[in-house]
């Protein structure tokens, strides 16, 4: 179930990043569309909602399900970041 | 009106002196607040930051640093085996507490006291007095310095409470820093000197707000009373210990008088009863009698911190010599609540094993914010000076000896806990004292060394000390470890594990360091 939520943030997080063209120009080397940037927003907002969803759903009680999510989010933001930044700098 | 020109007059020239005037822009003044609350108490800060994301794993620690406790228990009514005991060794005492092992302590323990007077005595699997520990601090050592700093009897925690200020502003008026915070939010910049390094700063700085904020309130809320003594003093004659007695519940005071009559019932009637209102296997911790040797004598169950995120776990109350369940302690009023809640939040016992982890990555991140923090700010100042002066000389050694030397001196007082005999006395003192004289040589080292090469030959050092701590392990009982591994006993072998992981990372850094090196004396 963690790594369920684990894996949907991280789409939220991509998605989030690409819709920002700075970051699409970077993983796909041409400009993006509007049309685009409204999927991408809206994948990564509703992939975030899920996420949230999910975590409340686990048997831990709302508190301490609410910190789960937030670190896992944390985590996933420096994850994409370094993913940009192997991008950009292949290991 | 001449004294007001004349006062002018003095701000201006005052303004003009100082090398970085804050200047009336509001986010000039947001980054000379940011930079200057960060680097003023940043050492301190980094050294709290460590120690407090360390002292998660506080219990795990001390389980590797005290291998001779037993890991496996025999017998099967714990409680009722600690009456016994506790009949055997504290008689007449006031107040027994039986705290029972579980699998993140798995230390059984019984204590005892009356008054100021204490006693404890700790079983090993069966269920005997006979288990030779040795002395140690174990993890509670990492714990305990990052709220005193060591020094709890000269302000220790007043110094570490304003540190926690200095970061609440320093996270607040860095957050004003970010001209572009959304638009750079997954960016990490190549090629540009430092520019990486400040990308990385401010990743970490926005990942970690929520983590920040919630680390630097609930530390600051946990003392309060000590920040902020003087509603207190002046509401109540007594201070702080009478608002505690209002906002602390407590049980009627039992009668010392009552009969002697040492009569404590069988603990199963009480388990049964406890089972049907805390469903599941291992919730008890802690198990207090008051009064045992009284017709009056009272049990308290104490649940474990699991199910709840407050920091006051849930309790029960019984009679000893019938078993059947008495008043349980008030509600807390809703003030002291809510601090129980931030105390449980900062300290994080109801963490599970993947949580702790966060929370361990969490602090980590926050611990690299401070530290590259103070390495942008020197790295900014030295590209614009021709010349450098003393404030440079000495930010630039302070930043080896708080990073590096830290990282040296705990990892020196986990060698001191393998190094030393088991039977030396005073030896959990003898630990510590490592633990300060190895951050104090690398201060020292710091100071007498070339910059790059300091970095590179503390660094180094640390990662051949982990290595070596790890074989020194081996070396000395290679069974811990074997029995470890079969045991899955993961505090034991994951320990050992990251101590490779660390000595490698440690190695990577080492070794980047020293090509540097080797590239600046080419140049």
């Amino acid at each position: 179930m963690m790594l369920s939520i684990l894996l949907s943030q991280l789409i939220a997080t991509l998605c989030l990043s690409l819709s920002m063209d700075k970051h699409y120009k970077l993983a796909f080397n041409q400009p993006k569309s509007l049309r685009l940037t409204r999927l991408f927003t809206g994948i990564g907002w509703l992939m975030l909602l899920l996420s949230l969803i999910a975590t409340m759903g686990t048997s831990y009680i709302g508190a301490i399900a609410l910190v789960y999510w937030l670190g896992m989010l944390s985590i996933n933001i420096v994850g994409v970041a370094f993913l940009y930044y192997v991008k950009i700098r292949p290991l | 009106m001449a004294w007001v020109s004349d006062r002018n007059s003095l701000v201006n020239t005052y303004l003009q002196s100082i090398p970085y005037p804050m200047k009336p822009d509001f986010r000039k003044c947001m980054i000379w607040l940011h930079t200057y609350s960060g680097l003023i108490l940043g050492w301190l800060l980094f050294a709290i930051f460590v120690t407090g994301t360390l002292s998660y794993f506080n219990h795990e620690i001390s389980q590797w640093m005290k291998p001779e406790h037993d890991k496996k228990y025999h017998i099967n009514n714990q409680v009722n085996h600690s009456i016994t005991q506790l009949k055997l060794h504290a008689q007449g005492e006031q107040r027994w507490q039986i705290l029972l092992p579980s699998e993140r302590i798995p230390q059984w323990m019984l204590r005892w006291n009356t008054g100021q007077k204490r006693g404890s005595l700790i079983l090993n699997g069966n269920g005997e007095t006979t288990q030779k520990i040795r002395a140690s601090r174990g993890g509670d050592f990492f714990r305990t310095f990052h709220y005193t700093l060591h020094i709890r009897q000269y302000g220790g925690r007043y110094i570490a409470g304003i540190a926690a200020m200095f970061m609440l502003i320093a996270t607040f008026s860095g957050i004003f820093t970010h001209r572009r915070f959304f638009r750079d939010f997954f960016t990490l910049r190549k090629g540009k000197k430092g520019k990486f390094l400040i990308d990385i700063h401010a990743l970490l700085g926005i990942v970690t707000i929520p983590f920040s904020l919630m680390i630097c309130i609930s530390g600051l809320m946990i003392y309060l009373t000590l920040y902020i003594p003087w509603s207190d003093q002046h509401f109540y004659a007594d201070g702080e210990n009478k608002l505690n007695s209002y906002t602390i519940p407590t049980l009627v005071k039992l009668d010392p008088n009552a009969q002697d009559i040492e009569r404590i019932v069988d603990f199963s009637v009480i388990k049964d009863q406890i089972q049907r209102q805390w469903p599941g296997k291992h919730q008890i911790a802690r198990v207090t009698i008051e009064q045992p040797q009284k017709i009056n004598a009272r049990i308290i169950v104490e649940r474990v911190k699991d199910s709840t995120v407050s920091r006051q776990a849930q309790r029960l109350v019984f009679s000893a010599s019938t078993g059947e369940a008495l008043d349980n302690y008030p509600k807390y009023i809703t003030p002291a609540q809510v601090r129980q809640v931030l105390w449980g939040i900062h300290e994080a016992k109801f963490a599970d094993i993947p949580l702790r982890w966060m929370f361990f990555a969490l602090g980590c991140a926050a611990s690299a914010l401070i530290a590259t923090g103070l390495i942008i700010w020197l790295n900014k100042r030295l590209a614009r000076v021709k010349q450098r002066h003393i404030g440079h000389f000495i930010v630039e050694r302070l930043n080896i000896a708080a990073i590096s030397g830290l990282l040296l001196a705990i990892i020196g007082y986990f060698v001191s806990n393998r190094a030393f005999p088991v039977i030396l006395e005073a030896r959990e003192n003898a630990e510590v004292q490592v633990f300060f004289i190895s951050w104090l040589m690398a201060l020292c080292h710091a100071v007498v060394r070339p910059v790059t090469k300091a970095w590179y030959e503390q660094v180094a050092l640390a990662s051949v000390s982990c290595f070596g701590l790890f074989l020194l392990d081996i070396i000395q009982e290679p069974q811990r470890l074997i029995n470890a591994i079969l045991d899955n006993n993961m505090p034991y072998w994951g320990f050992s594990v990251m101590l490779l992981l660390v000595g490698s990372i440690l190695y990577q850094t080492a070794n980047w360091l020293h090509h540097r090196q080797v590239k600046a004396d080419k140049v």
